[in-house]
Order: C-alpha cells, then structure tokens, then sequence
C-alpha cells in the first residue's frame, strides 16, 4: 500500500511538472489521425501530403497567435474503429494535441468522435457519412461533402443528362454504401427510372464474376458501383472490363483516388464519377493551391489532399481568429460566424458543423486519369 | 439458358481455382496427418514472389515456377527445422498450434518487409477475355484452369504409377508397415509436405492477379481450403477436387440465382451438410485413422 502510495505521489508530481503554462513560442500541435497502414493507406498518405502543405505555408507566413508556429502530430487509425480511438485518445493524453483531424473512412471518424465530443475540436476532413455530423456535437466540423449532399449532385446528373432506363447497383455492404443505395433508389424512383438489380456483398469477396454474369444477363442501361477500397474496386472494375462492360458505368461520388485507377490497368476508362475538386477548377486560389502543391510534392492533387489542407488552415484560422487555442467554445463560435477562404472559394459552416461544396464536378476516367465533363451546382 | 450455361462455367472455373488451394491441403493431412494451418502463409508467400519477380520485370510465366520453387524450399527448411522435429507422431492437436504459429510468423514477416498495402500483380492474361460459344472467361481464370487441370491430374498419375509416388500413398496407409518394407519414411513424409506447400504456392502465385498480393491474404483462402477438404473428405485428393468443383459451382449457382450477401454461408451450410449425411465427407476413408 506505502509502495503505491509514493508511486502515486511521484506520478502526480511528475504531471504537475508536465504542465507547464504555454508561452508565445510554444507551437500549436494539430493531431492527425489518419490511416497511414492497412487497405485504405493511400487515403491516409494523401491526408499527410495535404496537411503538411498546409503547415508549411501557415508556418511561412510566421505561424499564428503572433508567432506561435503549427506541429503536426500523425497517428496511424489502420482505417479501423478501434485503431481510430487508439489513436486519438493517444493524440488527447499523450501528445497533449490542441485539435484532432485526419480521418477518412466514416465508420472510423464516427468511433473517434465519441471520443473526441465535448473535449476537444475537431475537424472532420474527408469522411462523408451524414451521421458524423447528424449527432450534433458542437465543436464537431465537416470539411468534406456529407454523403448525401454529393449524391444530391450525382443523382441529379445520372437521372437529368445520363437518363438510363434501367439501373443495376453492386456494393460493398457497409454504412457508407447503404446510404448511397438508398438515396440513388429515391433519385431514381422519382424520375420513374427501374432499378433492376442490387447485389451486396462481403468485405472479403474478390470474385465478382457470378454478380456481373448475372447482371449482365438483365442487360442494364447503367451500373452504378459503390466501393471506397481502392484495391477492390479496382479488381471490379477489371472483371467488369474482362466480361465485356456496360453501356453506361458510374461509381459513387468522392471515391475515385489514383490509388484506385492505376492498379486497374485502364479497366476503369469510361467510368463516371463525380466530385468536388478538380485539378482545373476556376479560380485565383485554386490555382495558387494546386501551384504550391505540385512545387511540393511533384504530383497533382486530388480531393483528399484539398480538404486536409483545408482542414489545417481552418483551425489554424479560426484560432488565430480567436485568439485561443483550447476555448473550444470560442473557436467554434467564430467557424460558424464567419466565412473561410479556401481553394474552392468562402467555405461557411451549418448549424451541423457542415461546409458544402460551392461546384460539384463530374468526371469521367479517360486514360487512367480524372478528366471533368460537365459541372453542376451544389444544391 | 445463356445465364445458366455462363454459371457455370464461372462455377468450373472458380472450383478449379479452389482446387489448386485445397489439393496440396489434403495431401499434407492424408500423408502427414497434420492440419497444416500454415497453408494460407505460403499461399501469401507464392503471391508475394510473384509479386517481386514482376517488379523486376520477370514474365508472368517464368515468375511462376520460380514462386513456386522458392515456396518449395521455405517448406523444406521449415519441414526439417520446426515441423520434423516436433510433430510426427504427435497427434493433431499439436500440428495446428505449431503450424498456426508458424503461419502467424511468416505472415507477420510478409507485414514487415512489404508493409500492409496490397500490391497488384500483373498478369499478360490479366486483361484478356476469352469467348467460347458466347460464354466469356476472363483471361486469368481460364489459365488457371488449364494449369490446375494440367498439374492435378500430372500429379495424380505421378501418384499411381511411379514408385516415389506409391510409396507416398503407402506412408498414408500404414506408416509403420511403409517403414518395414524399407521405404524411407522421413523422406517421404519432407517429399510429401514440400510437394503440399508447394502446391499453395502455386494457387498464390495463380491467384495473385486476381485477388492482389496482401500479407492476410491467406487466411480468407485457407477457410475456403477447409471447407472443400472437409467436403471432399480430409486426406482424399479426389475428394478435394471434387469438393472444389462442388464448392464453385454450389457458389456460381448461388450468387446468380439467390443471393451474393449469403454466399459465404453456404459453404459452412453444405460441410454440415456433408458432415451430418456422410461423416467421413464425400471421398474420406473411415480407415485414416486405424492405424
């Protein structure tokens, strides 16, 4: 018990040493839970791209709160629940972090935030499920369009300027896809479009011969395919090719990386999609953005870089703004009442915590590249 | 009709797929007696090698033998450091512990050099289709028909009529009786483990295209090579493949014409299936275990 007892004193003595009072030249550290490992890596390796191009150019101009400069902190999520609340709870305790983004997948963003609520800021970047942002937390943000309203878009696209007579749908059966399905059964119902098939399947299924033989058979206007794992999709697009294709092929908005197109071969040359980025977006900023990220990283980027660049630069803004870091009360005040200049042109904030994209663009892979055809307004 | 024909097709080639996995499982069980529960490991070695030769710029074709010799020599040190060494004679329950915790190592191995991401392999059929009688078959999967029909049936006569081959199936009999008529025993039973392993080093380097190289790529297939073995009969290699013909089209059949989301149950479905109508599966010899 007397062991205990001191351990107990010397670890309360050692925090008390840890908290020191923050000083003008302290940084400000943001926390980047991302998955840097596991099937959806190439996710997480855009997030960091993105957000280090952004502290690099907040850190250029002398940093923020006059003078304090912006660390970046990574944790590896593994693209799992369970690894997403590891690793913010590490980032909240362990690395003592001011504010959390990074996630991409949904399933993964909606664990941390249990975590994250009420405690400390949090920037939601990529991920789209409508129910990250549907609970309501207040210091909870979304930088990215939610499911629903890129479906909006998309949909619109599909029944106005595609107009297929029959639809055939396959996807995983997961949360995100399910709410793709749901909201494209409504779109279509509305304009009298039949969907003809919906095949769901396992997380594990690599074959997908049986389900495109058989939808093949229906002899669809259109297949609309909803999957966000890169590797998978792309093997279902090459047996889709292998088996001679469909008319018209859309995949779902805000899932098209080059982490998907280049292991497909070219299978997925001809396949639409939508999103709410691209290379040539209008604009003087956009063009400052895509500049200074090329000069960078010597590639392009791509929707996943945009929004955790976005993400980065609206917290170090908001609390610049507000003249805090930890009054999470006060910085989120100032997200919601005011606008924020991003690449995109003045992103502003819902009652939800929701940025919607001013521009949703569709596109369509045309030599394993994203090449825009048409552009339609966000509703 | 077209439907159906097409079905079935996919059936056939999809069972012949799982016919290269579960044959060298099978013969691993009939000859060793172990469930060899690091199968799915040099499944996920086949592919990776694979994967390397054609990041080298290796052809497709030259890769393969080349995985598969370089699985064959990992199973012969394994087969003489690890499994010689503590399993023979040991009884089933020790083969899956040692041989799941080897799996585990090699896998965890795969996860260090090539890091968690899959990586695609190429394949010059990769993107071709062929189309017999208005049925098509992609590429891939009509070769890896051809070679597992090829390599199964050159092993099963390989088995029959050449002497090694005899005393292999003689060790599976009655080991001891082997021994006394002057057969080498414990060179039989490297031959045999090598041969298996072997085998899963194939199915991954033949697979490899289709489903990408991933360190756990193992564990999904060595579940499927349970199922079919279990089917067919554990130790039989004519029920393995009759269970993998089985197995494909049951698969093909259901996914067409009932459901994709229940696929994967029915598998377990047609084992207890099996298991409840004939115990000893559908090729098994009650005898396996009399001696």
């Amino acid at each position: 018990m007397q062991l205990h007892f001191t351990r107990a004193l010397g670890a309360l003595m050692l925090g008390s040493c840890l908290i020191a009072p923050a000083t003008a030249a302290d940084p400000v550290k943001i926390g980047i839970a991302a998955p840097l490992s596991g099937g959806a890596a190439t996710y997480g390796h855009d997030v960091k791209r993105g957000a280090e191009l952004a502290a690099d150019k907040i850190n250029e101009k002398g940093g923020i709160l006059g003078g304090r400069k912006i660390e970046l902190i990574f944790e590896d999520d593994k693209g799992t629940p369970q690894g997403g609340v590891a690793a913010v709870q590490k980032l909240i305790s362990v690395n003592r972090v001011n504010a959390i983004t990074g996630g991409t997948n949904s399933s993964v963003v909606l664990a941390e935030t249990s975590i994250t609520r009420s405690r400390i800021l949090h920037v939601n970047g990529a991920a789209q499920a409508d129910a990250i942002t549907d609970q309501g937390s207040p210091w909870l943000f979304q930088i990215n369009n939610t499911v629903s309203a890129n479906s909006r878009s998309f949909n619109a696209y599909i029944t106005d300027v595609l107009k297929p007579k029959t639809v055939a749908y396959m996807g995983e059966n997961t949360e995100f896809n399910k709410t793709v399905l749901e909201l494209l059964r409504v779109s279509l119902k509305a304009k009298n479009i039949e969907i003809i098939n919906v095949s769901t399947y396992d997380a594990d299924t690599n074959d997908f011969t049986s389900i495109i033989t058989k939808i093949k058979s229906l002899k669809p206007d259109l297949l609309y395919v909803s999957d966000a794992y890169p590797a998978r999709a792309a093997q279902l697009w090459k047996q889709v090719r292998q088996l001679g294709g469909f008319p018209k092929e859309v995949t779902s908005p805000g899932v098209v990386t080059p982490g998907m197109m280049n292991p497909s071969e070219g299978a997925m040359d001809g396949v639409i999609t939508g999103e709410i980025f691209v290379v040539s977006s209008p604009g003087e900023a956009n063009k400052k953005f895509v500049d200074d990220y090329r000069k960078k990283w010597n590639v392009d980027p791509g929707k996943g870089n945009l929004v955790s660049y976005e993400a980065v630069i609206l917290i170090a803004a908001a609390m610049d703004k507000a003249g805090t870091v930890s009054d999470y009360e006060k910085i989120s005040k100032t997200i919601r009442d005011n606008k924020w200049a991003s690449p995109r042109g003045e992103l502003s904030f819902d009652a939800k915590g929701r940025a919607t994209a001013l521009n949703f663009y569709i596109q369509q892979v045309k030599g394993g590249k994203l090449v825009q055809i048409d552009q339609v307004k966000s509703n | 009709m077209d439907l159906l024909l097409q079905t079935l097709a996919n059936g056939i080639v999809l069972g012949a797929g799982y016919a290269v996995i579960s044959v060298g499982l099978t013969l691993v069980f009939g000859i060793l007696h172990i469930a060899n529960f690091a199968h799915g490991a040099f499944f996920a070695l086949g592919a990776y090698v694979m994967f390397l030769m054609i990041s080298l710029h290796v052809p497709y074709l030259v890769a393969l033998p080349v995985a598969v010799a370089v699985v064959a020599i990992v199973g012969f040190a394994t087969e003489t450091t690890i499994v010689r060494r503590s399993l023979y004679g040991e009884g089933h329950h020790g083969s899956i512990i040692v041989t799941f915790a080897l799996g585990q190592a090699m896998v965890a191995a795969l996860l260090l050099i090539f890091g968690p991401d899959p990586h695609p392999v190429g394949s010059p059929f990769g993107q071709s289709t062929l189309s017999i009688f208005g049925l098509m078959i992609a590429g891939q999967r009509a070769f890896i028909f051809v070679i597992s029909v090829l390599v199964l049936s050159g092993f099963g006569v390989w088995l029959r009529y050449s002497t090694k081959g005899q005393q292999i199936l003689a060790v599976a009999q009655n080991p001891r009786g082997a021994l006394y008529s002057g057969i080498n025993v414990p060179m039989i039973r490297s031959v045999s483990f090598v041969l298996g392993v072997a085998a899963a080093g194939l199915a991954g380097g033949l697979l490899a295209p289709i489903v990408t190289a991933y360190p756990t790529m193992g564990h999904s297939t060595l579940i499927t090579g349970f199922t079919v073995v279990i089917l067919g009969g554990m130790g039989s290699i004519s029920g393995a493949m009759l269970g993998s013909l089985l197995m494909g089209l049951a698969n093909a059949l259901f996914e067409t014409y009932v459901s994709v989301s229940w696929t994967p149950a029915l598998g377990w479905v047609l084992v207890i299936a099996v298991l409840l109508l004939w115990p000893q599966g559908l090729r098994g010899r009650a005898e396996l275990y009399r001696h």
